[in-house]
């Protein structure tokens, strides 16, 4: 019997160990996001709750007058002022690990993003705090004003980190266009001498046809990321009507890389088959 | 006169005498003849009060045409391995386009109620 390789041992482990790591990555990675979301919709449960509890103990109040009530009324405005809090953070670390998971998207624009999301953490953290050191209902009122004068900027961030993660889906798709259509013209001129004039004409007419078709899709794309960085200046309800406009490009855009990968197919079906009359 | 009136009884044939042959014959002539008008009778009384049935001709059979179906050739850049790619990564293509949403519905933000109505 023959003993194993010591180094082709060594190579295939370091292989295996490899091949471990990324896999537990990857998974780690999705597993990141689930998990997030999972978070994310149990802070907005107790969020639903704790605003039900504050809407009562309100009430109360403003009913009756008492001390009592008035106790309870406090401590319910701190707890749903901290929970709300608490809900925004896992809302923006769900969209921080998204962004995560998006491996098209460009270094720059990621970037932009992931640091939009960083500073609307970093807010909400010191906030945090200015909702800890509350000690009556002024105090709580001045620290629920100083979230409201922020919402603005926090909404059209939020908006924009969507809007981006969108567009990369998108532009992934674009450069997979982008790959299929440049090997079917290496392919066309390759085999130039195979095909009838008639049908290299016919071919060239498509590719051009297809091509038009992409900078009609890159145009959409274009108009919603140039919308998206128009946010920040906007109000909550001409934010929301912008963001209604760059849902809208962005599926004209959709629409037309599948208009354009169906003439694609078309393409590659003609490479195929000659017909009776050789074409 | 009154004689006129006076019957006199006709002489009464000699009895023939039939053969056997013969009485067996005529009982065969006389049931055949029943049957058939017999069966005449039904005959008739079933054309005359059936209804008439539409007539359902069978369909005339066209003779076949076997027309050779067209023989696409497959030229030679058909079994390259880069067409072979393109095609796979075509068709990837296409479905990857249509299984894209624009919106994320985990993603939907928050609704909060803003600003918070705070009791003074």
């Amino acid at each position: 019997m023959t003993m194993p390789d010591p180094e082709c041992y060594d190579l295939h482990m370091r292989r295996l160990f490899l091949i471990s790591t990324l896999f537990f990555l990857a998974a780690r990675v999705f597993a990141s996001s689930s998990q997030a979301y999972q978070d994310y919709l149990y802070q907005f449960d107790q969020y639903r709750q704790k605003s039900t509890d504050f809407s009562v103990a309100k009430n109360e109040y403003e009913k009756f007058g008492t001390l009592t009530s008035q106790t309870t009324a406090f401590q319910k405005t701190v707890d749903v002022l901290s929970q709300r809090d608490n809900l925004l953070r896992a809302y923006l670390l769900l969209l921080n690990e998204k962004l995560n998971e998006s491996p098209g998207a460009a270094s720059t624009d990621r970037n932009l993003y992931l640091s939009l999301v960083r500073n609307e953490v970093t807010f909400l953290e010191s906030h945090r705090k200015l909702v800890d050191a509350i000690g009556s209902l002024d105090d709580a009122k001045t620290a629920s004003g100083n979230l409201e004068s922020h919402y603005n900027a926090l909404s059209a961030s939020i908006r924009q980190t969507i809007a981006g993660i969108a567009l990369d889906g998108l532009l992934r798709l674009a450069s997979q266009f982008d790959q299929s259509l440049s090997d079917s013209k290496v392919l066309i001129v390759t085999n130039h001498g195979l095909f009838t004039p008639e049908k290299q004409s016919t071919l060239d007419r498509w590719v051009l046809q297809i091509t038009n078709t992409r900078s009609l899709a890159q145009q959409k794309i274009d108009d919603a990321k140039g919308k998206s960085l128009l946010l920040s200046s906007l109000n909550p309800d001409q934010q929301n009507d912008l963001f209604s406009d760059i849902k809208k490009n962005l599926a004209q855009g959709k629409q037309y890389l599948l208009d354009g990968s169906s003439n694609l197919r078309e393409l590659v079906e003609a490479m195929r088959y000659q017909d009776e009359y050789g074409r | 006169m009154a004689d006129s009136f006076i019957f006199t009884p006709r002489e009464s044939p000699q009895p023939r005498v039939e053969s056997r042959h013969q009485q067996t014959v005529s009982i065969v002539v006389a049931i055949v003849t029943i049957m058939l008008l017999g069966g005449l009778s039904f005959i008739l009384y079933s054309r005359f009060t059936k209804q008439l049935q539409p007539v359902v001709t069978a369909p005339i059979p066209l003779p076949t045409i076997i027309a050779p179906s067209p023989v696409r050739q497959i030229p030679a850049v058909a079994t390259q391995s880069a067409f072979l790619r393109l095609d796979s990564s075509v068709a990837s293509l296409t479905g990857a386009i249509s299984a894209y949403s624009v919106e994320d519905p985990s993603l939907s933000p928050p609704v909060l109620e803003v600003p918070l109505p705070i009791p003074r």
